[in-house]
């Protein structure tokens, strides 16, 4: 018997009741789920309704968030104490029952693994032109707004700012930033032109803006179209304005500025990791069906340096041959169809990328376990 | 009463998990971040000026016997692959940016930092980094070698701009090529006045949500348009068969010839000069204006064997977008697609 205390703690937990209606939830919530892909596509649906702990309802006009079911990391996690409370309260250890908690320990692990990935992981990508090396991968969801202080000879000084802030407050000030950013307006998607002498004048007062018309764009949740978000920020020090400047991950270039004596840059672009080491790309095979745009065969050959650990090596990324470096994955994502020199590389950081493959190992262990166990004793009796 | 108490008490840790969930929830996971990162390397960065390497007056050079010239893209003003015997193999590329772009110091280690070996003091450099003089300049010259890879670079500086050569690869084989890497410097030939300093162009992408129209020819099937395809169609007729792509890019996209001769490659034609391209397009009306059309054809059967592959291209700019309208497939069934093609080009909208 355990604890008296803990017992009171756990007692509430342990209740078939609230595994099922948890498991009924679930139904509900991958039914909703499954629907809102239609009008939100996969990524957004699965953040909304599987990586979240409540779905929110905005009365229309209102900014109230009121929740009003739980998310899937609300059910996940009820569900994992229910499950570890049961184990705790009801834990007899018995050779008979090791099968059972075999198979248990594995869900654990399953339930477990399913949220540190939806935590922890992180996907982006890499895009490399033969004969260019880059230290950093980029996200194909997120952006950040990135000041950059050059002045340094040897280094960058780079104070990046997600998108989601931008999109939360219109006032962002940061240490190491001489100026506070002023969100003046932000575009979740927008559509660039050339100003000519019809438009009105530009908003941007600095850089590249100025000759630019800037417009709305509705937002799109496709697949295999993105949005191309912009923005209006100003700069302020001690409430003098340094300009106003016209940001946009279709942008290509970042602009340059300075203040305070120092060098800096300015750029949305897609969210960055920068890795202790450089990938290369020496050579891309790139094999289509005769005539045809369908893909037969595609490797990079990349070179891949590290200066902390003396790594320099050719490694080949082909199709199910990824390169596993530092806790990332390098798997061949894709290709440019205007450009074949141009290779891109899916990135994928997954601390428990073991534990689906270990937990359904003891799964299908502690089953066998458990048929085996009942096998015998079957075929005792029916010796006896 | 008591029961009431323990009802409240069997809440309680249900009451914590949502508490805890409910404050998971309220926490931004999402901050501001800062850190520093090494300078990127010059190579990365964006070239001073788009500069046609040995077909523009600003800079010249003559590559050595067996140096192949490949497609340089930018940063690089030029790309040779440079192949020996026994697979041997190295890279050379001709780079240049606006000033400084560094110390040598910086440069050196910047090589050395690709071979992955340990930067160099101030004071090492004068015995890293020579001086000669190639065809009366004065080159800075600096070699190293790593696990069997080596690199030699070469710095010129210039009033408004420094330039890099460097030869990348097998080291063996990058030493037997110093003869012929001298005689390239040599041939390098830099004058004119540099262009402006590049500034970000507006749109460089395709805004997703701009839809084009048109009218579907018959026989042709729309597919679903993904990745970089505002729209795709296929044909087919018994074994033949032919691919229609609308794909649309911001800018100049590389020019008119320039996406000409990438589908001449792609059907291994050589490619053609700026003067051929009258001779070898016409113009046709589309989407209310008018567009450059190629038919190319190519030479030997590759499709299963039996069939020659031929495209037929148009090329629109629009707006400062450039669109492409492209057919490719077997040689007969474009033939026989030709005026549904020219027709479908007439029916676009474009946004």
């Amino acid at each position: 018997m355990l604890h008296h205390g803990l017992n009171r703690f756990i007692k509430p937990l342990v209740s078939l009741r609230l595994a099922i209606v948890c498991l009924a939830l679930a139904m509900i919530l991958v039914f909703v789920g499954t629907l809102g892909q239609v009008d939100l596509g996969t990524y957004d649906a699965q953040k909304k309704y599987f990586q979240s702990w409540f779905l929110y309802w905005t009365p229309g006009g209102s900014g109230f968030h009121i929740p009003v079911f739980p998310g899937g990391f609300l059910i996940g996690t009820v569900l994992l104490a229910n499950l570890i409370a049961t184990h705790l309260e009801r834990f007899k250890f018995a050779w008979k029952k090791s099968g059972i908690l075999l198979t248990h320990f594995g869900l654990i692990l399953l339930l477990l693994g399913g949220l540190f990935t939806a935590l922890f992981a992180k996907e982006s990508h890499m895009r490399l032109e033969e004969g260019i090396g880059r230290n950093y991968s980029e996200s194909s969801t997120d952006y950040e707004l990135a000041i950059v202080d050059v002045s340094a000879p040897d280094h960058d000084a780079v104070i990046a700012i997600p998108g989601s802030i931008l999109e939360k407050k219109s006032h962002v000030e940061s240490q190491g930033l001489p100026f506070a950013v002023q969100v003046v307006k932000l575009f979740p998607n927008a559509r660039l032109a050339k100003r000519d002498d019809k438009t009105p004048p530009s908003p941007a007062t600095q850089g590249v803006g100025t000759r630019i018309a800037v417009s709305e764009a509705p937002e799109t949740h496709k697949m295999d179209e993105r949005n191309l978000p912009a923005a209006l920020v100003e700069l302020t020090a001690a409430g003098k304005s340094l300009g106003t400047w016209l940001v946009s991950v279709a942008l290509g270039a970042e602009q340059k500025f300075s203040a305070g004596g120092r060098d800096y840059t300015i750029q949305l672009r897609d969210t960055r990791y920068y890795k202790p080491y450089r990938v290369e790309l020496q050579k891309f095979t790139h094999e289509k069906y005769a005539g045809t745009d369908v893909p037969k065969n595609f490797a990079s050959n990349i070179r891949l340096t590290d200066r902390e650990r003396g790594e320099n090596r050719d490694v080949l990324i082909y199709m199910n041959n990824p390169l596993r470096y530092r806790g990332e994955t390098y798997y061949q994502g894709g290709f440019d169809p205007n450009n074949p020199r141009v290779s891109i590389l899916q990135v994928v950081r997954n601390p428990s990328w073991l534990m689906p493959y270990v937990s359904c190992s003891l799964m299908g262990l502690g089953l066998i376990v458990q048929f085996l166990m009942h096998l015998f004793s079957f075929s005792k009796r029916r010796l006896a | 009463m008591k029961n009431l108490n323990d009802h409240t008490n069997e809440f309680r840790p249900l009451a914590l998990v949502l508490c805890a969930a409910a404050f998971l929830a309220a926490c931004d996971r999402e901050k501001i971040s800062t850190y520093n990162v090494p300078k990127e390397e010059p190579e990365q960065m964006a070239p001073a000026a788009k500069i046609e390497s040995d077909s523009d007056s600003e800079a010249k050079w003559t590559a050595p016997q067996g140096w192949k010239q490949q497609t340089a893209t930018p940063p690089r003003l030029a790309t040779f692959l440079v192949e020996g015997e026994g697979g041997q193999r190295a890279d050379v590329s001709v780079t240049a940016f606006p000033g400084g772009t560094g110390s040598d110091l910086d440069n050196v280690n910047r090589w050395r930092g690709q071979l992955t070996l340990p930067p160099i003091a101030e004071a090492d450099l004068a015995g890293a980094l020579k001086k000669t003089d190639v065809g009366g300049r004065q080159f800075s010259v600096a070699e190293m070698e790593k696990d069997g890879k080596a690199i030699r670079g070469a710095i010129l500086r210039r009033e408004d701009r420094t330039w890099f050569f460097k030869m990348t690869g097998d080291a063996p084989f990058v030493a037997a090529q110093k003869e012929a890497f001298a005689e390239f410097l040599k041939s390098v030939r830099i004058g004119g006045t540099p262009a402006a300093a590049p500034e970000p162009q507006p749109p460089t992408a395709p805004v997703a949500n701009d839809r084009p129209g048109w009218k579907t020819p018959a026989g042709w099937q729309e597919q679903p348009a993904g990745g970089m395809r505002a729209g795709s169609f296929s044909i087919a007729e018994d074994d033949r068969k032919a691919d229609v792509s609308i794909i649309v890019l911001g800018g100049a996209a590389g020019g008119t010839l320039a996406n000409i001769n990438r589908w001449r490659q792609q059907l291994a034609l050589a490619p053609i000069s700026e003067t051929d391209l009258t001779a070898q397009s016409q113009k046709a009306e589309a989407a209310g204006g008018s567009a450059t059309v190629v038919d190319i054809v190519g030479e030997s059967p590759t499709i299963d064997g039996k069939y020659k592959a031929r495209i037929l291209g148009a090329i629109l700019e629009r707006g400062g977008q450039i669109w492409f309208v492209k057919m490719n497939g077997e040689d007969a069934l474009v033939e026989k697609q030709k005026p549904a093609f020219l027709e479908f080009l007439k029916t676009m909208q474009l946004p």
